[in-house]
C-alpha cells in the first residue's frame, strides 16, 4: 500500500517538474531530510534519488528558469569549500574510504546551490520553507506523538541512514526548524493552517524533550532567549512558553531529569569527556598535517587516532573540529567565512526590509533563517552534523534572499518596481527664505 | 498508525506542490492566493527570465 501511494506521489511530482523544475527542488529537499524512500518496502531498491536528479536538472536546463547562481560573497565561499575538500580528498588518510562520503557531500552542496538558483520569489521561499517544515516536521511530529504516547521513557531517533539518525543529530535538526514552524505560523493567513502550525511546534518541542539530547536541550534555551530579546511582546511570549513547557516538562519521567541534569557534571561524563578527546585529536591532526585534513568521516578511524591516543576512535563531536580534522584549516576558516557571511547577509535583509508592510514576511524570515543559523552554531558545537542539508540550504538562500531584497532599496525612494504601498517618499529639506 | 502519517505527510507536500503550480503564474506586486497564501505580502521576484515571460514589469 505504501509502494504503490510511493509510486504515485512520485509519479505526480516528477510530471510536475517537467513543466516546472522547482517542484523537483521540492522534491529534492524532501528527499534529502526525511527520506521517504527509505520508508517503502519492496521497491526501496530503485534509484529513486537518481531519477529525481537527472530529471530536476534536465527540466531546469530546458527551462526558462535563470542558470547562474546568487552572486554574493557567500556563493563563492560554498564553491571553494566545495572545490577544497575535493582537493583535500585527494590527501585524506584513506582516500579511496572518504570519496563516498565525498560523493554524499557534494550532492547536498548542490541541492543547495539549486535552491538558492531556483527560489527567486517570496512565494518560492515560503513553499520551500514549507517543504523543510513538512519533512522535519514528519520525525518531529511523530517523534512527540510517541514522546506522548510512551509516557517520555523512550529516546526519539532519526531516519536510519541519514545524517540525523541519532537522538542528539535528529533534536538539534528539530530545533533548528521550530523557528522556521514559526515564520509559517506568523506569515500565514488561513487560521487553519496557523493553529497547524502551532500544534507542529508544540509537538516538535515534545520530540526535542523525548530525544534526551542535551546539546538539544542547550540549543532549546538559547532559541528562546534570542526570540525573546528580539519579540515585541516580551511578557506575552515567556507567559505563552511557560503555559507550553511547564506541562510538557511535568509529563516527563524522572530519567529525563536526571539526563538534564547530568549537563552540570559534564567532567565526569564518558560521553562529554570522549568528545573533548576527539576534539584534541581533531587538531593535532589538522597541525600535524597542515595543510589537509584526514579526509570526510576520517575521524573514526583507528588509524588517525594511533599516534595521539591509541586504541580509541570517534568522530569528531562538533561542526567546528570536524571541519578542522575532516578539512583541515583552509576547510575550516571556509566554513565559518560561510557561517558568517550567511548572517550578514541575513541581517542586510532585515535593515533593508524593516518597517515596510508588503515585507514583512520577508523581514519575519530572514529574521528566523538567523535563529535557525544559530541555532546550528550552538547545537552543532557537539554534533559532527557540519555538512547537515540544512546549513547549505540556509547560507544559499540567504544569498538569494540578500539578492531579492536588493530591489527594495530603489523602491523605498519610489523609483522601484514595488512603489505600490510602500514607505513614503522622503521630501527633500527646504531652506528657510533668507 | 504510521503508514496514516506517511501518507498524510505526501498528501501535505502535494498541497504546497500544488499551491506553488496555483501561484507561479503571478506578477511581481501581485498577492498570493490559495491555502497557504502568505499575510502582509506580495510577490518580490529576482528572476529576470519570468519578468519577461509576464510581459515585464510593465505590463
Amino acid at each position: 500500500m505504501r509502494d504503490i501511494a510511493f509510486v504515485l506521489f512520485m509519479l505526480l511530482a516528477l510530471l510536475a517538474t517537467v513543466r516546472r523544475p522547482f517542484v523537483g527542488l521540492l522534491l529534492w529537499v524532501l528527499f534529502s531530510i526525511m527520506n521517504p524512500h527509505e520508508e517503502i518496502y519492496h521497491l526501496s531498491t530503485v534509484p529513486w534519488n537518481f531519477i529525481l536528479v537527472i530529471v530536476t536538472v534536465g527540466a531546469w536546463l530546458l527551462s526558462s528558469e535563470r542558470k547562474s547562481p546568487p552572486r554574493n560573497i557567500t556563493t563563492v565561499l560554498i564553491f571553494a569549500l566545495l572545490a577544497w575538500t575535493t582537493f583535500n580528498t585527494f590527501f585524506a588518510f584513506n582516500p579511496e574510504y572518504s570519496w563516498i562520503f565525498w560523493n554524499r557531500a557534494w550532492k547536498i552542496v548542490a541541492m543547495a546551490i539549486l535552491a538558492g538558483i531556483l527560489t527567486t520569489n517570496t512565494m518560492r521561499f515560503h513553499a520551500l520553507m514549507w517543504v523543510v517544515a513538512i519533512a522535519l516536521g514528519y520525525h518531529g511530529v511523530k517523534g512527540g506523538l510517541f514522546t506522548l504516547a510512551s509516557g517520555g521513557h523512550y529516546h526519539v531517533f532519526g531516519p536510519a541512514n541519514s545524517m540525523i539518525g541519532d537522538n542528539n543529530s535528529l533534536a538539534g535538526a528539530l530545533v533548528m526548524v521550530i523557528p522556521i514552524m514559526n515564520y509559517l505560523r506568523a506569515n500565514s493567513e488561513m487560521r487553519a493552517v496557523r493553529i497547524g502550525a502551532s500544534a507542529a511546534i508544540i509537538l516538535v518541542l515534545t520530540s526535542v524533550l523525548g530525544s534526551y539530547s542535551r546539546g538539544a536541550f542547550i540549543g532549546l534555551a538559547v532559541l528562546g532567549f534570542a526570540f525573546w530579546l528580539r519579540t515585541k511582546n516580551k511578557m506575552m511570549y515567556p507567559i505563552i512558553a511557560l503555559i507550553v513547557l511547564i506541562p510538557l516538562l511535568h509529563f516527563m519521567p524522572e530519567s529525563f531529569y536526571h539526563r538534564a541534569a547530568s549537563i552540570q557534571d559534564y567532567d565526569a561524563d564518558s560521553s562529554v569527556t570522549s568528545r573533548f578527546d576527539s576534539w584534541w585529536v581533531a587538531y593535532r591532526y589538522a597541525m600535524d598535517h597542515f595543510p589537509f585534513g584526514t579526509g570526510f568521516y576520517g575521524m573514526i578511524l583507528p588509524g588517525v587516532w594511533a599516534p595521539y591516543i591509541p586504541g580509541r576512535s570517534l568522530a569528531a563531536h562538533s561542526i567546528y573540529f570536524q571541519t578542522l580534522g575532516e578539512q583541515g584549516v583552509p576547510g575550516l576558516v571556509l566554513y565559518l567565512l560561510i557561517i558568517a557571511s550567511s548572517f550578514l547577509n541575513l541581517q542586510a535583509v532585515r535593515r533593508d526590509t524593516r518597517g515596510i508592510a508588503e515585507f514583512t514576511a520577508t523581514y519575519d524570515l530572514a529574521g528566523m533563517l538567523q535563529l535557525s543559523l544559530l541555532v546550528f552554531c550552538v547545537c552543532g558545537a557537539a554534533l559532527p552534523i557540519n555538512f547537515f542539508d540544512l546549513f547549505f540550504l540556509w547560507a544559499m538562500l540567504s544569498g538569494s534572499l540578500r539578492e531579492m531584497t536588493r530591489k527594495v532599496q530603489p523602491a523605498r525612494a519610489g523609483i522601484g518596481p514595488y512603489m505600490r504601498q510602500l514607505a513614503p517618499v522622503p521630501q527633500p529639506l527646504q531652506m528657510p527664505p533668507a | 498508525m504510521q503508514g496514516l502519517f506517511y501518507l498524510l505527510t505526501l498528501i501535505a507536500f502535494g498541497v504546497v506542490v500544488a499551491w506553488v503550480i496555483q501561484n507561479d503564474n503571478l506578477a511581481p506586486g501581485e498577492p498570493t492566493i490559495g491555502l497557504l497564501r502568505l499575510r502582509n505580502a506580495v510577490l518580490t521576484k529576482t528572476n529576470p527570465s519570468q519578468e519577461q515571460a509576464h510581459g515585464g514589469l510593465d505590463r
